[in-house]
């Protein structure tokens, strides 16, 4: 993991296992898949938090947003790997998302009003820039089938428009 | 001249001079029909983002995103609802449409719907 991923990754409370794979940029097609389906899901999983527990109205059109968008990547990452007859490979970057995302739900849980508003929304900002980060520099230019390619592409043209949504989000619980 | 080929004479001449005087009024009336006029959703934006109708011309957003969208106007006073992908909805502009639109789910999207009342 090169140095700017890395440390966003630490932002962003994504866990680096470096006993493993050396880099997302050496994940195969697969195992990319995988990675961004589990991002998703995750995102999902904090959004359905949100709605659990604030009542603010742009925090909660932004989690149904997430959950809203996230899945229907995810159909579609579906759809496309079941056209390849292909099943996604988990990974050490997924267990890592997984394990790490674990952790921030229980935290998150914890909170309450407008301190977990704002948590939610500084996360959802950090987790975007993270994984877009991700995307757009390790996985882009590694995935070597052109379908999967196209799809992470228009992926990262929704994950941008998140990230852009999540700053302004941000920016009103300040 | 037999007084059937004066009536078929008679006839031809209304029906040219009922044409000639039509005509300018049909040719307005064929730039005043109504047009369809389309707008595509792609890579959270509208394209185009400013679109030019008529009173009673239809506009079609049509949705090329894996995300769903919506075009929405500013104060909700029209709503095309939840577009998924490859889905579209067809609206007939009122004078009341004119103005911003967004989407519901990204409210970054932004688009701008100029209704005018006459023919180009």
């Amino acid at each position: 993991m090169n140095r700017s991923l890395l440390a966003l990754a630490i932002v962003a409370g994504v866990g680096v296992a470096t006993a493993q794979a050396e880099s997302p940029a050496e994940l195969s097609d697969l195992e990319i898949a995988h990675v961004a389906y589990v991002a998703d899901n995750i995102d999902i999983r904090y959004a359905h938090l949100a709605l659990a527990i604030s009542d603010n109205v742009a925090v909660r059109q932004f989690a149904e947003t997430m959950i809203r968008d996230h899945t229907a990547v995810n159909e579609q990452a579906l759809a496309l790997l079941a056209k390849l007859k292909a099943e996604p490979v988990d990974n050490f970057l997924s267990k890592s998302l997984v394990a790490n995302s674990g952790k921030l739900i229980n935290e998150m849980s914890k909170l309450r009003g407008v301190d977990f508003d704002r948590r939610y929304a500084q996360n959802e900002l950090d987790y975007h820039k993270a994984v877009n980060n991700l995307v757009a520099n390790s996985f882009i230019p590694n995935i070597e089938n052109a379908e999967v390619r196209d799809l992470f592409k228009a992926g990262l043209e929704i994950f941008k428009a998140h990230e852009q949504h999540a700053s302004t989000v941000a920016d009103q619980m300040k | 001249m037999r007084p059937d080929a004066i009536r078929r004479r008679f006839l031809a001449t209304a029906a040219a001079s009922a044409a000639a005087g039509f005509l300018p009024r049909l040719a307005l009336s064929m730039e005043g029909k109504p047009r369809r006029l389309v707008v595509e959703i792609e890579k959270l934006r509208f394209h185009p983002q400013r679109i030019e109708a008529r009173i009673g011309d239809t506009v079609t957003w049509i949705n090329r995103d894996i995300a769903p969208h919506t075009a929405t106007a500013r104060g909700d006073a029209w709503d095309t609802g939840k577009l998924a992908k490859g889905e579209s909805a067809i609206l007939t502009v009122t004078r009341e449409m004119a103005g911003e639109y967004y989407c519901r789910f990204h409210p970054a999207m932004k688009g701008e719907l100029v209704v005018s009342e006459e023919p180009d």
